[in-house]
């Protein structure tokens, strides 16, 4: 397929006895930033060693730029990679460090040396290049594994969740950091992470990864407000979305003895999603009654712990208020914004 | 105050023994008769002495190749033993027995294995139509199976650097497979620079001990022949001081074999110290 820098068709991975990816595909297309979020064990790393070739894959298909390369070893398959720890060879200096691969290529000192400079000058590393890594932050430290990865001709760079062991305001500055190379760069960038905050920031569209499937590709906006499942809806949103079980009667939904609004669907029970951000208290008699467990203050909003029908524990996200609300208080949920999954498999039914 | 019974012991079995060494070095005494006086004509004397030199020569010719030889062993199996598994295991394990037994039981081990008559080596020597049981007795054929015995005493080395190894990360050898650099290359500008200073301290150590541990072997294999071509510097002293019973003389030979030793010793410390240091200077 034209203009695809990277596509994957029906890869299977085995470590040991163990399958951790089935049947996997993926489509990534030249010069886009996609991310794949997904808890521990998704597989997510696992997905980028067998890309990379540091692992073998036991069916299956992998392109890069067009070319079957499943079968190459990993320095013949042209791509850059990004690891959670920096990974500099300590006794290089932070030039040589750069230079490593293309010298080890075969290319000029001085054409290496001109590249490595062009590239520290995107990443506004010119400072450190005569440093020992050991010497640089971990901030520092990643910016020049970045700058080893795009060195890397072909364009096509894995990051294996490269922001995870720096500190959130770190975090913050090198995702920014990321954004502006790769508009410079134009690389292709497959970037996996645990962190919901770092995929909504950093792709142009996001695969949430579980057990090994692929359960929603999109972008951001859709992964957020059109999740395919409450598998999905519960990973991206922080805190996590309201999950509540209702049951028909006749051809009503209700939560305990509630009255909910649901979509006309066949079965006996689904499961209703509200965003914390949803619900909000109000004086309506049919609002919900609820005791508030617990107040967090963020800053500019804080978050209510509550319980309601059967002892189900809510979080409600408001705007910060001058007084703390009542310990017993009625909150409504915008079911506008409301969704709707089976009680089963989690799949998203149309509202 | 808790360091009194450690400095009292210190003092009363490292540095009197070496004082009264040092001393005794200047002087002539057999044990019966009262010390006399020589100066520094005990060593002119040694200097002069054609078996002090020959023995000199034998150990650090058989330090010389047989500590090379054991450090290159002991790396190139901790590359083969590198990854973890029972294999790995078992090899460490018996790579480190002959450590762990006495040397004595070792070596005379390796008594049997070289018996000129029915040691297996000899045996293997004639059939490849070597004979096995005069080239064993010549002057070469011993010092070569001393270089043998002690160069492949590399248990413990092994351990050291089968740990040092384990140490490196592997995301660095990922990386450089994703570059593109051959194993060789990966040995090259990984491996071998990280494990460096560990194999240079482990150089340093081992001719520290050279002294040491070369006496036994040579004592129960060789017994120094043929004609002292095998004689170990430290033999040599025990030969004076408890065959002889020139213990002013032995003595002699011992400062002169901590002179050798310090000669060599200083310098490469003081490499290695700069070595670390510069690692650990942030620029």
């Amino acid at each position: 397929m034209s203009g695809s820098a990277l596509s994957l068709r029906n890869v299977t991975v085995r470590l040991g006895h163990n399958t951790v990816l089935e049947d996997f595909n993926l489509e990534v297309a030249a010069g886009e930033r996609l991310v794949l979020a997904g808890p521990s064990g998704s597989g997510k790393s696992t997905l980028l060693r067998a890309i990379a070739g540091l692992i073998p894959i036991s069916a299956g298909e992998i392109r890069i730029a067009g070319r079957p390369v499943q079968h190459l070893p990993p320095g013949q398959r042209a791509v850059g990679m990004v690891f959670q720890q920096a990974a500099l060879l300590p006794h290089l200096s932070v030039l040589d460090n750069l230079t490593f691969g293309l010298r080890a290529r075969g290319m000029r000192k001085a054409a290496a040396v001109q590249r490595a400079r062009d590239v520290a000058g995107w990443l506004e590393i010119s400072a450190l290049l005569e440093r020992r890594p050991r010497a640089l932050s971990g901030g520092e430290q990643q910016r020049v594994a970045l700058g080893r990865a795009l060195l890397r001709e072909g364009g096509l760079i894995l990051l294996d969740e490269p922001l995870s062991q720096l500190d959130a305001p770190l975090r913050a500055r090198l995702r920014e950091e990321l954004l502006r190379v790769h508009g410079l760069s134009q690389a292709t960038m497959l970037h996996v992470t645990h962190d919901q905050h770092e995929a909504m920031a950093l792709g142009d569209r996001i695969g949430i990864l579980e057990h090994g499937r692929l359960l929603q590709l999109d972008p951001p906006h859709a992964i957020y407000a059109q999740p395919h499942s409450a598998a999905v809806a519960r990973f991206i949103g922080s805190p996590g979305i309201n999950l509540i079980p209702l049951a028909r009667q006749g051809d009503r939904w209700h939560w305990g003895d509630h009255l909910v609004p649901g979509p006309a669907t066949e079965g006996r029970a689904l499961q209703l999603g509200i965003r914390p951000e949803h619900l909000k208290p109000s004086d309506d008699p049919t609002a919900w009654p609820v005791t508030l467990k617990r107040r967090e203050i963020l800053g500019e909003r804080e978050l209510w712990y509550l319980s309601g029908h059967d002892d189900l524990e809510l979080v409600a996200s408001q705007p910060l208020q001058p007084t703390p609300p009542p310990a017993t208080l009625r909150i409504a949920a915008d079911f506008d914004q409301a969704l709707y999954f089976e009680p089963g498999d989690g799949r998203r039914i149309p509202a | 105050m808790k360091l009194i019974p450690l400095a009292l012991a210190l003092g009363l079995l490292v540095f009197a023994p070496l004082l009264m060494t040092l001393a005794l070095g200047l002087f002539s005494f057999d044990g019966l008769a009262a010390p006399q006086w020589l100066g520094w004509a005990a060593y002119q004397r040694m200097l002069d002495d054609a078996l002090f030199q020959q023995s000199l020569r034998n150990s650090l010719l058989i330090a010389a190749l047989s500590i090379p030889l054991r450090l290159l062993l002991a790396l190139g199996l901790s590359l083969l033993l590198q990854r973890p598994g029972r294999a790995s295991r078992a090899a460490l394990l018996i790579s480190l027995l002959p450590v762990v037994v006495p040397t004595l039981v070792w070596a005379t081990a390796w008594l049997w294995l070289l018996n000129p008559h029915f040691g297996p080596i000899a045996a293997a020597l004639d059939s490849w139509r070597v004979n096995g049981a005069s080239w064993l007795l010549s002057a070469e054929g011993a010092r070569s199976s001393l270089i043998l015995i002690l160069g492949v005493l590399a248990g413990e080395l092994l351990l050291i650097l089968v740990v040092a190894r384990r140490q490196i990360p592997q995301a660095w050898y990922d990386l450089a497979a994703l570059e593109g650099v051959s194993r060789l290359g990966q040995f090259r500008l990984i491996s071998l620079p990280l494990m460096a200073p560990i194999i240079a301290l482990l150089a340093a150590r081992d001719f520290a001990m050279t002294f040491q541990t070369s006496f036994i072997p040579a004592q129960i294999v060789t017994k120094g022949g043929p004609q002292f071509m095998s004689t170990m510097l430290p033999q040599y002293v025990y030969e004076n001081s408890f065959e002889y019973l020139r213990f002013g003389y032995a003595a002699t030979l011992s400062n002169a074999m901590l002179a050798i030793t310090l000669v060599v010793l200083v310098p490469q410390a003081l490499l290695l110290w700069r070595w670390l240091k510069r690692d650990d200077n942030p620029t």
